[in-house]
C-alpha cells in the first residue's frame, strides 16, 4: 500500500515537471535563429559575411530623399520614418546585407522600405567599404528602443544554405522615441 | 574459473566496444556524405589550376589568361582599382563550343582568399566581348565557337588596391556551378589603359 502511494506520488511530481519542462523548450524558431554579433553606434561589428557600422540614426515625420539625377522627393508617414546610416565592406566574397529590420522592444519587427533603393540592396565587395542608407516607417510606439536587426546575408551566387544559424548583427539604436518635422535619406547607387 | 569470468566478461565487452566502432563510423558516413555536395558548392569548389601563365583545359575547352591589367577609373571608391581581365578560350570539339552559349561567370581571387565577380561599372577594353560565345549580330543571339578557333573575351573587377598583385581569374560554366578553372597570370597585373567605362 505504502509503495503504490509512493508511485503515484512520484508521478504527480513529474508529470507535471516533464509538462513543465517540455514547455521550456525553445522552438525551432529559437534553436536554429541566427547567431548575433552585437554592438552599438559608431563601433565596426564584425561577422563571417561582413562588418558593419551604424554611422547615425534619425527620426522624422517626414521623409526627405536624394534620388538619382538629383531628383528629390518627399514622403509622409502615418507613423515615423527611422533613417539608419551605416557603413558595411563585405568580407571575403560579394554579398548584399540581406534582411535588414528594425525590432521594437514589444518584439514586432519592421522590415526597411522597399519604396527606395537603401544600403541593403547595394552589392558590397570585399576590402571596400560603402556607405549608405536604410529608412523604415514604424508607428511612433515602436520607435524607442529600436534595435536594428541583420540576417540572412544575400550571396550572388547559385546556391547557399538557410539562414538558419547563419550571421546576424544587432545593434541598439539608443532612439528616445522623439521625431524631428523632416528626416533625410540619399537613395543608394547599385 | 571464478578469476576467468570476468576475464570473459571483459573481453565480450571490448568485442562490443569494438563492433560500435564500424557502427558509429557508418552513421556519420550516412550523415555526411549527402552534404558532400552540398559543402563543395558553398566552398566554392575544386578548380582546376594549371601553371603560371599556361593554358588549363576545363569543360573541353582550352582556358589561357590573355591578359589581366589594373587602371584608375573614374568614379571607383577610394583606395580600390578597376581590373580587367582577357580570357581566351578555344573549344575542343563542337559540343564544347555549344557549352558555352549558356554563359561564363568570371570572378577574381586575391591571395587572401577574397573573391571578386565582374563588376558593370566598369567596361574595360571597347574591342572585346564580355561573353565567351560569340555573337551573330543579325540575330542578337550566342552562336557556337568553332573548335580549334580561339575566342577573346573580357572581365572587368573592381577590387581594392592591396589585392590587385595576387589575383587570379576564375571560369565557370553556368551549367558547371562547382568545377571552374583558376587562371594564374605569370607575373604581377601591369597597369593597362583607362577602362572605356
Amino acid at each position: 500500500m505504502r509503495k503504490a502511494l509512493l508511485t503515484v506520488g512520484a508521478c504527480a511530481v513529474l508529470l507535471p515537471l516533464i509538462g513543465a519542462v517540455q514547455r521550456l523548450q525553445p522552438d525551432a524558431d529559437r534553436v536554429y535563429r541566427p547567431i548575433a554579433a552585437t554592438g552599438r553606434i559608431g563601433q565596426e561589428v564584425r561577422t563571417p559575411p561582413y562588418t558593419v557600422r551604424v554611422d547615425g540614426v534619425a527620426s522624422g515625420r517626414e521623409l526627405r530623399v536624394a534620388g538619382f539625377l538629383g531628383k528629390t522627393s518627399r514622403q509622409a508617414a502615418k507613423g515615423v520614418w527611422v533613417v539608419v546610416g551605416l557603413t558595411a565592406t563585405a568580407t571575403q566574397e560579394d554579398v548584399a546585407l540581406g534582411r535588414v529590420t528594425l525590432r521594437a522592444p514589444d518584439g514586432r519587427t519592421f522590415a526597411a522600405t522597399d519604396r527606395f533603393t537603401g544600403l541593403d540592396t547595394v552589392t558590397l565587395r570585399p576590402g571596400i567599404p560603402v556607405s549608405g542608407q536604410v529608412a523604415f516607417e514604424l508607428p511612433a510606439a515602436a520607435v524607442k528602443g529600436a534595435v536594428l536587426d541583420i540576417s540572412r546575408p544575400a550571396y550572388g551566387d547559385v546556391f547557399r544554405p538557410s539562414g538558419a544559424l547563419g550571421p546576424a548583427v544587432e545593434i541598439e539604436l539608443r532612439l528616445d522615441g522623439t521625431a524631428a518635422p523632416t528626416v533625410s535619406m540619399t537613395e543608394a547607387d547599385t | 574459473m571464478n578469476r576467468r569470468a570476468p576475464r570473459r566478461r571483459l573481453s565480450r565487452q571490448l568485442w562490443y566496444a569494438l563492433g560500435l566502432v564500424p557502427a558509429v563510423a557508418a552513421l556519420v558516413a550516412v550523415q555526411v556524405v549527402p552534404k558532400l555536395e552540398q559543402y563543395d558548392l558553398v566552398r566554392g569548389g575544386t578548380p582546376i589550376v594549371p601553371q603560371p601563365g599556361a593554358p588549363g583545359t576545363f569543360a573541353g575547352s582550352s582556358w589561357r589568361l590573355a591578359e589581366l591589367t589594373w587602371s584608375d577609373a573614374e568614379g571607383l571608391p577610394p583606395g580600390s582599382k578597376a581590373v580587367t581581365a582577357v580570357i581566351g578560350v578555344t573549344p575542343g570539339d563542337e559540343a564544347a563550343g555549344r557549352e558555352l552559349i549558356k554563359g561564363c561567370a568570371a570572378a577574381v581571387r586575391d591571395a587572401r582568399e577574397r573573391l571578386w565577380s565582374a563588376a558593370t561599372s566598369v567596361k574595360g577594353r571597347a574591342d572585346l566581348p564580355t561573353t565567351c560565345a560569340p555573337f551573330d549580330e543579325s540575330t542578337f543571339t550566342a552562336v557556337p565557337a568553332e573548335p580549334g578557333t580561339e575566342v577573346r573575351w573580357q572581365a572587368s573587377f573592381v577590387v581594392p588596391a592591396d589585392a590587385v598583385s595576387s589575383l587570379r581569374v576564375e571560369v565557370r560554366l553556368a551549367q558547371r556551378r562547382v568545377d571552374h578553372v583558376r587562371l594564374t597570370p605569370s607575373a604581377a597585373p601591369s597597369a593597362g589603359p583607362r577602362p572605356a567605362g
